[in-house]
């Protein structure tokens, strides 16, 4: 697995977030396992920035807490997309479709695109 | 006491409360102190702390219960310190907007504060700080001063301390507060006379002050400051009313160095003028004449004497140690010896003696010093001079209004009625203030003069007054066409320097009205000896009048006549002349016809 730039993570680590959310409420280890299964390791975020990157988006009003009891009988503390982290989804996925579907034009990244979903399996190639 | 402790347990319960949920948690030991070295280092409040915990243990136990061991999870948690700076800051994040923005604007308000006393001190520092002149000439000119007359010879004292005997607040010092009577200017103490309507409040003031009114009497006899510099005087007076002379030598050196940036000649100061001094006369002046009427009224014709006295030596002493322009005051301080004098004379009764009244007529005779009253010329050539000085420059402004609005000025001049306020000195002063407005530009100046050389010779032909009188610099324009220096042209024929006293022949005036005066005095005791008034001034004994004055308007002896058993004593003046002779200026004497002025008429006394 190539390591990711961090700068790069960075900008793509709160979409990934909010597009897990999109289905429905998580918590934090669940998001790690989802990410690092649905994108071959890729987007694996360090546990350590996973809990402040979800800070960031509750203090931006993107995504809601709750506590709920999990099955094991502890509270758990799951998120949710807001309203407004719907619409932010909308646009950013829009964004990086644009972008990842520039680079896949350029025969670059095209299963990278494609891992996120944001670019046909063909990697865009007409 | 146990509620302070239980207080105190209890904050301490809840800010640990995070460390109760770790445990709570039964993780193992290194995931447990993983959580709480996260949790201890990022800064947060005991309940953010509390969740941040709680949803930590949580992340380590379902790992834990996905089959993951204690390393692998601290392994891939990372950096515990890097994650409680980013919690630390994002926590912080979602906290209410006052909070957020609160140390903020704490710290911004605080720094305005700090940068604005900072600003306020430097601007206090550098206004209150005394820098060093380059030229130190306070303390030069008090050494000058002090050279030439020793402080304690000079009079001062005796007003520093008049004038702290007063209190504070300088218009309180000069009319003290009388409860049942409302303020009164201080022009009411030079001229309300006994028997008016504000009589009795001048009275009560004064018979309240007189202690001070003494203090007044015995500073006229000395030499009042001496050849004393403005600064140094300023600062004397500042230092006795404020009572702290160190803040007045302050106050006095950063008005000095504020005004005089570098030395007091770059600013075309001399210090030959006198503030404190004049303003200190001008003080004592009023009271002495106030006190010589009530003294007249009681009886206490020493008093009187003695008032009208000091008020002639303060003349001498404004007179004889001032320069220029405080002359005036001088003037002014005489003729009001004159004008009073002229009261007591015709209301004077049995009280007056042979003796007093020849005192009385003493001291009018000195008022002047015997000698021409030269103080007007002296006021108009100075005030002229000092208000032009900086008058030729180049200026964008209109030339011609100015120079017609002074053309309008000289040919008004010969016409312009005395006010006691003055339109000659007035109108001085508004062309002074004119020119230094305009700032008229000197060549077009010059040419608007020349063009008109000839209506000003035509115009100063029709004045006997003026001929042989004009200045020279006059003349050398019109006959050679030499250009003379403007400003020695201006000053000279412009402004009447020289030609504004001879138009007005204040001196004269002054001269004419002391000396119908002393022939009045004169006059009287005649009466008062013989029973009835003389028919010439001739039959007047050496001993009552010792020269015969001449009528300093006409060169001839004084006119003297007694009509229906009332005597006077007048002067006559051309008919064109007398347009300039409104006898309100100085006294109040009937004037009787365009072409005669009443010096001294003998009504009140037959009374």
């Amino acid at each position: 697995m190539a390591k990711i730039e961090t700068e790069l993570l960075r900008g793509a680590a709160p979409l990934a977030v909010l597009k897990l959310l999109e289905r429905r409420a998580m918590y934090g280890y669940e998001m790690v396992e989802e990410l690092a299964a649905r994108t071959s390791g890729v987007l694996s975020l360090g546990q350590s920035t996973l809990y402040p990157l979800l800070y960031n988006l509750e203090a931006k009003g993107l995504v809601e807490s709750f506590w709920e009891e999990a099955d094991s009988g502890r509270e758990r503390k799951y998120y949710r997309l807001t309203g407004a982290g719907k619409k932010r989804l909308a646009v950013d996925t829009k964004q990086w479709a644009a972008l990842a579907g520039a680079l896949a034009g350029l025969g670059v990244g095209a299963r990278f695109a494609y891992a996120l979903g944001l670019a046909p399996a063909d990697g865009g190639a007409r | 006491m146990s509620g302070a402790i239980r207080r105190h347990s209890t904050r301490n319960a809840e800010r640990d409360a995070w460390l109760g949920s770790i445990a709570a948690t039964g993780l193992p030991r290194d995931l447990a102190v993983l959580v709480a070295n996260v949790c201890r280092q990022a800064r947060l409040w005991p309940s953010e702390r509390d969740e941040v915990a709680r949803e930590l243990c949580d992340h380590f136990s379902t790992g834990l219960s996905r089959g993951e061991t204690s390393e692998t999870l601290v392994l891939a948690f990372g950096d515990p310190r890097r994650a409680a700076r980013m919690i630390t800051r994002e926590k912080r994040g979602q906290r209410p907007l006052a909070w957020r923005w609160g140390p903020t604007l704490v710290w911004g308000a605080g720094s305005a504060v700090v940068c604005a006393a900072l600003m306020w001190g430097g601007a206090a520092w550098a206004l209150a700080a005394r820098e060093q002149p380059r030229w130190a000439y306070v303390p030069a000119d008090t050494r000058r001063s002090a050279s030439l007359r020793t402080h304690s010879e000079g009079a001062w004292e005796v007003y520093r301390r008049a004038l702290i005997a007063m209190g504070t607040g300088h218009e309180t010092h000069v009319e003290p507060p009388v409860p049942t009577a409302p303020p009164l200017p201080r022009s009411h103490f030079r001229e309300t006379i006994a028997g008016s309507t504000e009589w009795p409040i001048v009275r009560a003031r004064v018979e309240k002050m007189q202690p001070l009114i003494a203090e007044f009497r015995r500073a006229a006899a000395m030499p009042s400051l001496g050849v004393l510099q403005r600064p140094l005087v300023d600062v004397e007076f500042w230092a006795a009313m404020w009572g702290d002379e160190a803040r007045a030598l302050d106050w006095a050196a950063s008005i000095l160095h504020a005004t005089a940036s570098d030395t007091p000649a770059k600013r075309g100061w001399d210090f030959t003028d006198f503030g404190t001094p004049v303003h200190g006369l001008m003080i004592v002046s009023p009271w002495l004449m106030a006190d010589a009427r009530v003294a007249a009224e009681q009886g206490d014709i020493q008093r009187t004497l003695a008032n009208l006295t000091a008020i002639s030596q303060l003349g001498a002493q404004l007179h004889a140690e001032t320069q220029i322009f405080p002359r005036s005051r001088a003037a002014a301080v005489w003729l009001d010896a004159l004008r009073v004098a002229r009261e007591l004379l015709a209301g004077a009764d049995d009280r007056w003696t042979d003796k007093d009244l020849e005192s009385l007529q003493a001291i009018v005779e000195g008022l002047g010093g015997g000698a021409r009253l030269r103080f007007s010329v002296a006021l108009t050539r100075s005030a002229v001079r000092e208000s032009l000085g900086s008058a030729f420059s180049p200026h964008p402004y209109d030339d011609g209004l100015a120079t017609d609005a002074v053309w309008q000025f000289l040919s008004r001049l010969p016409t312009l009625p005395y006010t006691q306020k003055g339109p000659p000195q007035g109108s001085v002063y508004s062309i002074a203030s004119l020119w230094q407005t305009l700032n008229l530009r000197q060549s077009e100046v010059h040419a608007a003069i020349m063009s008109r050389q000839d209506e000003m010779n035509a115009w100063s032909n029709e004045w006997p007054a003026v001929r042989g009188e004009a200045p020279a610099a006059w003349t050398s324009v019109d006959a050679t066409g030499v250009v003379v220096p403007l400003p020695q042209v201006i000053v000279n024929v412009i402004t009447g320097s020289d030609l504004y006293p001879v138009f007005t022949r204040w001196a004269d005036r002054a001269t004419a009205e002391r000396d119908g005066v002393v022939v009045g005095i004169a006059v009287e005791r005649f009466r008062r000896a013989n029973g009835r008034w003389p028919n010439t001034l001739d039959e007047l004994p050496a001993s009552l009048l010792g020269t015969a004055p001449r009528d300093p308007m006409t060169g001839r002896p004084m006119n003297y006549e007694v009509v229906n058993s009332m005597p006077r004593v007048w002067t006559t003046v051309s008919e064109s002349f007398s347009a300039l002779l409104s006898p309100e200026l100085l006294t109040t004497p009937a004037k009787v016809s365009a072409v005669e002025w009443t010096l001294w008429s003998g009504s009140a006394a037959e009374k």
